[in-house]
């Protein structure tokens, strides 16, 4: 139960971390980078590929991690999102997706279409807690590392002035342009602190699930889910969409061994499967959009008051 | 412009370069890959319906056309049904998995709508890989036969290849019939401005749901072709990718013209073959070419076509012309037909709370057929909402409205409009890369029935299109506007404030709301505005006008009422609300000499 | 060309797609003076006051701003050069608070910046007790004492407000409008533009009267006020 809980908390905030990278572009030009997934993906290779360099732990590992990812994240900008800026915005949205089959064929074409695993953090050792309880090491790392790192992301934009010019380029472009800010190099950052979220939350994620350079279009479901679950735009309503995902994800696989003797009367292996999970998700987000249209949380703050 | 038939030309030789292509690119190789071609020409032009003409970005074209591939698949084996059974049985289960989908999904909002449309495509992608024994899971349902049609089977080759390519034609003749009447302008509105669109009476759920069904249809017919092509059904045909092909071949295609579904199949099928002795950087080099393609041609290679040979005059005039001349183009309003005794417009206690704020509070009055009213008060004193209210864009918390007698309240905008009322925007809400004539006859839309089928008439113009035009030529020439063919963007300010008028004319109302029609106009145009404004109430029609501007009310307005904080402050002849303590003191300013005071130096000038 | 000239603009043009929205528009701004740029709606001010600030490409015609060329700088380079902007219906961010706005739209180190708000505050008092509240939960008047105060965070040679009555009732009009005079004690220079053109031209030194794009009348306040023809084009004003 209690290690349930912990796969629940550090897939949910490793899927948060992507999920809030999705929504830090989507806040600053209201696009939805298609993209993002693989660049989630390219994270995990990233990470690998640094770690046969760098040998060490994954807490060594993750700084240069986010830095590559957000070499990439400029690059994505670049090609994709820069030239398009006064296009429709169906443009980048196909931009976007060519980008990331770019990025999924780069890593193809570099490392093979085999799945890869990535460094833990500090260990992958179980942590005796003493009465019959062990957790995963693993588990711990992430939360504390995803916590942190959304942490220091709340801390940038509420409390630093790099951060609230962030914020005000999100709300209004031509009059965070008017008053001073540079837009495009602020637009610029977003895309590479997203995909430095991206990034570690590859590294994360594949230390446990490993990845394949395919895997990018799955991370990319997960986080629009969690972003439209959580409201369009809004942060911390992200963050808890991200958390439902993953728990439909845990949870449901789970239910056989958390109910024992289910089995007896349900065909537990099908009901339960990833598979029925996934279909599950998809239609409690369905009824809650029905519910509530506007999302759990509601929209983010009006554009214009 | 020089060349008044070069998009005929262009077109023939478009037509041309698509019979010669087979011809010149014939192995069997080529044949086949530019008969898939055709079946994906066929899906994009279905998809252009939802995502092009009404601009809504379903993400679940890919499931239409993967369930008829299912579809015919399952059919033609397992019961071993013949094509014309198939075919049809495809188009129907897409179009009743779209009627599924239509339902939690229709009314939101754009990104919404693409998740929830992409949602269900996921579920139905999953369902088709685990239900093993229906589907063959992910391996597909392969072995279908060739196409049988009444025992003859079509071979591949140059057959199959002919079979698909009519399906096409027929397909974007059909497609293309529908939407160039009063039907697709209406479209043309929903996706440019829906609050304009529920003003004029337009059913927009409506109009979604049509052309989500249509845009099924299609690409349960195309998914039919693509399994009988490809003699397997495959869950690849589900899924995102092959959704991303073809919201890909719309976009760089163009989004509206059926030109632009065939361009873009025709350049994304073949593109990786293209590319294909690069080995396997060719995704990154397709990649590539298509974000440049997008940065040249944002609006699509047909729009590139349409900025190099702009497109001439639509319609031909004499015709609008001679339906104008009928005597049957212009009946009297339908307001002049009640009796006048009876007041057209009550308003009783109308009370609207937004949270704690009253912007509403017991606000009672009522018109008479053929009156000037103004409603003025300061600004968030709750004239809006009045509106909003009367044109069941808000819902009232208390009080009852009624037109002619019967209660409007519950009823949905765009079935008001249709009762009667109409109205104009503070700013404008005209379709800007519309012409004028166009701008005011799709508000003939409702009157004239037009659906996506009564344009369907060969070689001839959509009649009910021409009807409109001529209806709309009628109210341009009243309202004093000549230059009916330019782009209403492109018109100086006080004329899309008559157009807009006019627009609200077509409408055939009882009652016209006019929110600040004034309001950017110099005093020539508004003494002109005054004087139609005047000529309307006297022909039966009830005006309301919202305004600021008291000179221009001064001489038009027969009676006023003043709102303030949500209440009804004051109602009576102008002249008596000019002297009410109370209007002086909430809007025109307490002792502030230089609010009242330019009134008479205003008038002085006027006069 | 006087030491004091601000801003100085020749011949500008705009056009959008077939539209030309400004017809070789030339004016100009001196340090510690108040221009009105009066004109109904739709006559070009929100266009003309957006090429300047660089939101809006010019299709021909010279801005300068103190002598130099304006051409090739871009909208921010623009306000940091001086040119603070408070643009038509307000436009705060929604969702930073009033003191963030304020914030950051400054580029001095962290005292200057607190040294301007104080500043802000001083001359809007409105806003102190505001301070912590969210741009779009302000009142209309606010946001107009908002967006003033955001454009003065610049520490603006040239301050440019359009409409900054709009939307607001004839006694908060007052009341925003009595601070303008304030503004230019220190030798900023201001354009207004107001269709409210009595309120603009009690104000303002000198002003403009643009109509269709094009400037048709231009001098003295006074003058333009005593003149029957200028309020002749303007009986749309309330």
């Amino acid at each position: 139960m209690l290690q349930l809980t912990l796969n629940t908390l550090s897939l949910g905030s490793a899927y948060a971390l992507v999920a809030l990278g999705l929504v830090l572009v989507l806040n600053a030009t209201n696009a939805v980078n298609f993209a993002h997934g693989a660049l989630v993906m390219l994270g995990s290779y990233l990470a690998f590929a640094i770690a046969m360099v760098v040998p060490g732990q994954g807490i060594v590992v993750l700084p240069l991690v986010l830095l590559s990812a957000a070499a990439f994240g400029l690059v994505l900008a670049l090609i994709a999102y820069f030239p398009l800026r006064t296009k429709p915005v169906v443009a980048v949205f196909i931009a976007t997706i060519s980008a990331g089959s770019i990025f999924e064929n780069l890593v193809l074409l570099t490392f093979g279409p085999e799945p890869r695993s990535t460094p833990p953090i500090l260990g992958n050792s179980m942590l005796d807690l003493g009465g019959g309880l062990a957790i995963n090491e693993q588990s711990i790392a992430v939360i504390c590392a995803a916590f942190i790192l959304i942490a220091g992301q709340y801390v940038l934009f509420a409390h630093t002035r790099f951060g609230r010019r962030m914020r005000a380029v999100a709300q209004d472009p031509d009059m965070a342009a008017a008053s001073g800010i540079n837009v495009k190099l602020m637009i610029a950052f977003t895309f590479m602190l997203a995909a430095a979220l991206a990034g570690a939350a590859g590294m994360f994620l594949s230390a446990t699930y490993y990845t394949s350079p395919t895997d990018g279009g799955n991370y990319m479901m997960k986080a629009y889910l969690a972003v439209t679950i959580g409201g369009w735009g809004s942060i911390p309503g992200t963050v808890v969409g991200a958390f439902l995902v993953a728990l439909f994800e845990v949870l449901i696989p789970a239910i056989p061994a958390l109910i024992p003797g289910l089995d007896a009367y349900l065909p537990t292996t099908t009901l339960f499967s990833m598979t029925s999970s996934t279909i599950a998700l998809f239609i409690t987000f369905l009824a809650v959009l029905l519910l509530r249209p506007q999302g759990l949380f509601g929209e983010a703050i009006k554009k214009r008051a | 412009m020089s060349l008044p038939h070069a998009r005929t030309i262009a077109g023939l030789l478009g037509v041309l370069a698509l019979v010669a292509w087979p011809l010149v690119f014939s192995s069997p190789f080529d044949l086949r890959i530019f008969t898939l071609t055709g079946v994906f020409a066929l899906m994009v032009i279905g998809y252009q319906f939802i995502f092009g003409h009404v601009g809504a970005l379903a993400l679940s074209q890919a499931t239409f056309f993967g369930l008829g591939a299912y579809a015919t698949a399952i059919c033609a084996v397992k019961l071993g049904f013949s094509f014309p059974t198939t075919l049809t049985l495809s188009v129907l289960v897409s179009v009743v998995v779209a009627l599924f989908i239509a339902i939690p999904v229709l009314r939101l909002s754009s990104h919404y709508f693409a998740l929830a449309t992409l949602g269900i495509s996921q579920i139905v992608t999953l369902v088709a890989l685990e239900w093993v024994s229906l589907t063959g899971g992910g391996n597909g349902f392969a072995g279908v036969p060739l196409p049988n049609i009444a025992g003859v089977v079509i071979p591949r080759g140059w057959p199959l290849m002919l079979l698909v390519w009519t399906f096409v034609a027929v397909g974007a003749v059909l497609a293309w019939q529908m939407m160039r009447g009063l039907y697709g302008k209406a479209c043309h509105v929903v996706r440019e401005d829906e609050v304009a669109a529920r003003s004029l009476g337009i059913d927009i759920d409506r109009i979604r749901l049509t052309m989500l069904l249509l845009s099924a249809a299609y690409g349960g017919a195309a998914g039919a072709l693509f399994a009988h092509v490809n003699r397997i059904a495959s869950p690849e045909a589900l899924e995102f990718k092959t959704m991303v092909l073809c919201l890909t071949m719309a976009v760089v295609g163009g989004r509206t013209k059926v030109a632009g579904a065939i361009i873009g199949a025709l350049l994304i099928v073949h593109l990786p073959e293209w590319f294909r002795f690069l080995d396997r950087s060719y995704v990154m080099v397709n990649a590539i070419i298509l974000i440049g393609l997008l940065i040249v041609a944002p609006e699509g290679l047909v729009g590139l076509i349409d900025r190099i040979l702009p497109k001439a005059r639509g319609v031909d005039m004499a015709k609008v012309s001679a339906i104008r001349d009928t005597p049957k183009a212009s009946p009297p309003p339908r307001g002049a037909l009640l009796p006048s005794t009876t007041p057209i417009l009550e308003v009783r206690n109308l009370g609207k709370r937004f949270g704690g704020v009253k912007a509403l509070d017991d606000v009672s009055f009522e018109l008479h057929r053929g009156t000037i009213t103004a409603v003025i008060g300061p600004n968030g004193s709750g004239k809006t909402t009045l509106v909003n209210c009367i044109t069941g864009v808000e819902t009232p918390n208390q009080g009852v409205i009624t037109l002619g007698g019967a209660p409007i309240g519950g009823r949905m905008p765009h079935d008001i409009v249709r009762s009667g009322i109409a109205r104009t925007f503070q700013n404008l809400r005209l379709v800007d890369d519309m012409s004028v004539l166009d701008n005011v006859a799709v508000a003939r839309f409702e009157a004239e029935g037009a659906g996506p089928m009564s344009a369907l008439k060969v070689g001839r113009e959509d009649p009910s299109l021409l009807r409109a035009y001529a209806y709309a030529l009628h109210l341009l020439h009243r309202l004093g506007v000549e230059d009916v063919h330019r782009p209403a963007g492109s018109l100086a300010y006080g004329v899309k404030r008559r157009v807009e008028i006019a627009r609200a004319l077509a409408l055939d109302p009882q009652v016209l709301l006019l929110d600040e029609p004034a309001a950017g106009l110099n005093e020539s145009e508004q003494n002109d505005l005054a004087a139609r404004l005047q000529d309307l109430a006297a022909s039966g029609v009830t005006l309301l006008i919202i305004e600021h501007n008291m000179p221009f009310l001064r001489t038009l307005a027969t009676y006023m009422i003043c709102l303030d904080q949500g209440r009804l402050i004051a109602e009576g002849r102008p002249r008596e609300i000019y002297e009410n303590p109370l209007v002086l003191d909430a809007y025109l300013g307490r002792g502030a000499t230089a609010a009242v005071e330019p009134e008479p130096v205003l008038a002085e000038v006027r006069s | 060309m006087s030491a004091s000239r601000l801003l100085d603009i020749s011949g500008v043009t705009v056009a959008y797609g077939q539209v030309t929205a400004l017809q070789g528009v030339s004016l100009s701004v001196d340090s510690g003076e108040v221009v009105a740029l009066v004109g109904s709606n739709g006559a070009g001010k929100t266009t003309l006051m957006k090429s300047i600030v660089g939101l809006l490409p010019v299709s021909g015609g010279d801005l300068h701003l103190k002598g130099l060329s304006l051409a090739r700088v871009s909208t921010h380079q623009r306000a940091r050069r001086g040119i603070g902007y408070s643009p038509e219906g307000r436009r705060v961010f929604p969702g930073l608070s009033v003191r963030e706005n304020l914030e950051v739209a400054s580029f001095d180190a962290a005292r200057g910046t607190a040294e301007m708000i104080g500043r802000v505050y001083a001359i809007f008092p409105a806003l102190q007790e505001k301070e912590k509240a969210l741009g779009w939960t302000l009142s209309g008047g606010q946001q107009q004492m908002l967006a003033i105060g955001r454009a003065l965070m610049l520490r603006p040679k040239l301050l440019l407000l359009d409409e900054p009555s709009l939307g607001l009732s004839p006694k908060l009009t007052d009341e925003v409008l009595q601070h303008i005079p304030k503004l230019v004690a220190d030798g900023t220079g201001v354009l207004i533009a107001e269709q409210n053109m009595l309120k603009a031209l009690e104000i303002a030194d000198r002003a403009y009267v643009l109509r269709n794009g094009r400037i048709v009348q231009e001098g003295a306040a006074a003058a333009l006020k005593a003149d029957p023809s200028v309020r002749d084009a303007f009986l749309g004003g309330r």
